[in-house]
């Protein structure tokens, strides 16, 4: 099951590849900062289900919400003449280093956690 | 269930998010310039805003020309006192015209008293041409509007050359020959033309090879009189065509 998601991004790469979709150099940046909000979603739940505290709904609703509010927040942003843009590069780019920050510190505890526990059964089974 | 919905979830959200990515490095055309940061395209904007404002002016000074033929298009009189008024504007421009106002004069001539060696004093003939260049480049790049040496006109189409053959000849201006004292008059900005004199140390380096090189101030408005270009011009052999 764990080869899904990276299925997923195959998928994703290749209908990207086939559909031969043009986004105008206009809207670009707003695509960009929806990437960013969405890879911020991504690693926020990584960290979620490593926390054991994952919510699929909140997970998905949470990716579909901040990248349609990031790039609308870039084009109002555009539109008024404020570098909205760079503040949620900024915004999300902290958030990103703090989930990745989290991410490792979590998957080192669980490695040596298992570690443990690996030690403390080949104990329990020398006589 | 939450293990599965995990998976879902992150399915499809990987799958959008690759589709995201996919579309976004095959959209954006490549640069080859470099000039792709945020701040590059800041900076080319706001070029571009300067250059609109300079245009935006000629424009409205196109518009006030247009004006001026439109109110006198009902006179022939009129109308030929605005193209009279035009071609002296042109002609101004141009050089041809003789100018007047507030400048400097430089006189550029031997002295013995100088004390400089013969080597010396032999390396302004070798290079006049050179020298004589250097002053006038200096002046028309520090608010010198009109510039003539010994009474020829410099225009851009103008010429300083030495023509010398075993030290037997002299510079030529506009195609003219000139002689000592060569005199540069020079209508304009006269503390800025003074200042530039001063930094190149232009001076120093006559004076060190035997040449005087004398600068008087003409501040009043009638000061210095430049005489207008006679020479040839640009498309003086061109001929209006049938086609």
């Amino acid at each position: 099951m764990i080869w899904l998601p990276v299925l997923g991004l195959v998928v994703g790469v290749a209908l990207g590849l086939v559909t031969n979709v043009t986004i105008p150099v206009a809207f670009s940046s707003y695509l960009s900062i929806a990437i960013l909000a969405a890879l911020d979603t991504v690693f926020g739940g990584i960290r979620a289900s490593l926390e054991k505290s994952f919510d699929s709904p909140v997970f998905l609703t949470g990716f579909f919400t901040n990248t349609l509010v990031a790039a609308l927040l870039a084009y109002i942003g555009n539109q008024l003449g404020v570098d909205l843009y760079l503040a949620a590069v900024v915004a999300f780019g902290v958030r990103l280093f703090q989930n990745i920050a989290a991410i490792r510190r979590n998957v080192f505890l669980l490695l040596r956690q298992r570690k443990i526990e690996r030690e403390v059964a080949a104990r329990q089974v020398q006589p | 269930m939450n293990r599965r919905s995990l998976i879902w979830g992150a399915t499809f959200t990987t799958m959008a998010l690759g589709f995201m990515i996919t579309l976004e490095l095959t959209s954006q055309p490549s640069y080859d310039s470099g000039q792709t940061s945020y701040i590059d395209l800041r900076t080319q904007v706001e070029e571009q805003a300067q250059e609109h404002q300079l245009l935006e002016q000629e424009v409205s000074k196109e518009n006030a020309q247009l004006a001026e033929y439109k109110a006198a298009s009902g006179s022939l009189s009129a109308m030929r006192a605005v193209l009279l008024k035009d071609e002296r504007s042109v002609q101004q421009q141009a050089g041809i015209l003789p100018a007047t106002g507030p400048g400097i004069t430089i006189t550029i001539q031997p002295d013995a008293k100088l004390g400089a060696t013969a080597q010396e004093e032999a390396l302004f003939p070798q290079q006049a041409d050179q020298w004589l260049q250097e002053v006038v480049n200096v002046l028309f790049g520090n608010g010198a509007t009109a510039i003539s040496i010994n009474d020829n006109r410099l225009v851009t189409t103008s010429s300083i050359r030495l023509v010398s053959v075993d030290n037997i000849g002299g510079v030529h201006v506009n195609g003219h020959p000139i002689d000592y004292p060569y005199i540069i008059k020079a209508v304009g900005n006269i503390s800025d033309m003074q200042q530039a004199l001063q930094v190149q140390v232009l001076q120093g380096y006559f004076e060190a090879m035997g040449e005087d090189f004398i600068v008087k101030q003409y501040p009043s408005k009638s000061g210095v009189t430049v005489p207008g270009y006679t020479g040839p011009l640009p498309g003086q052999y061109a001929k209006e065509g049938n086609g």
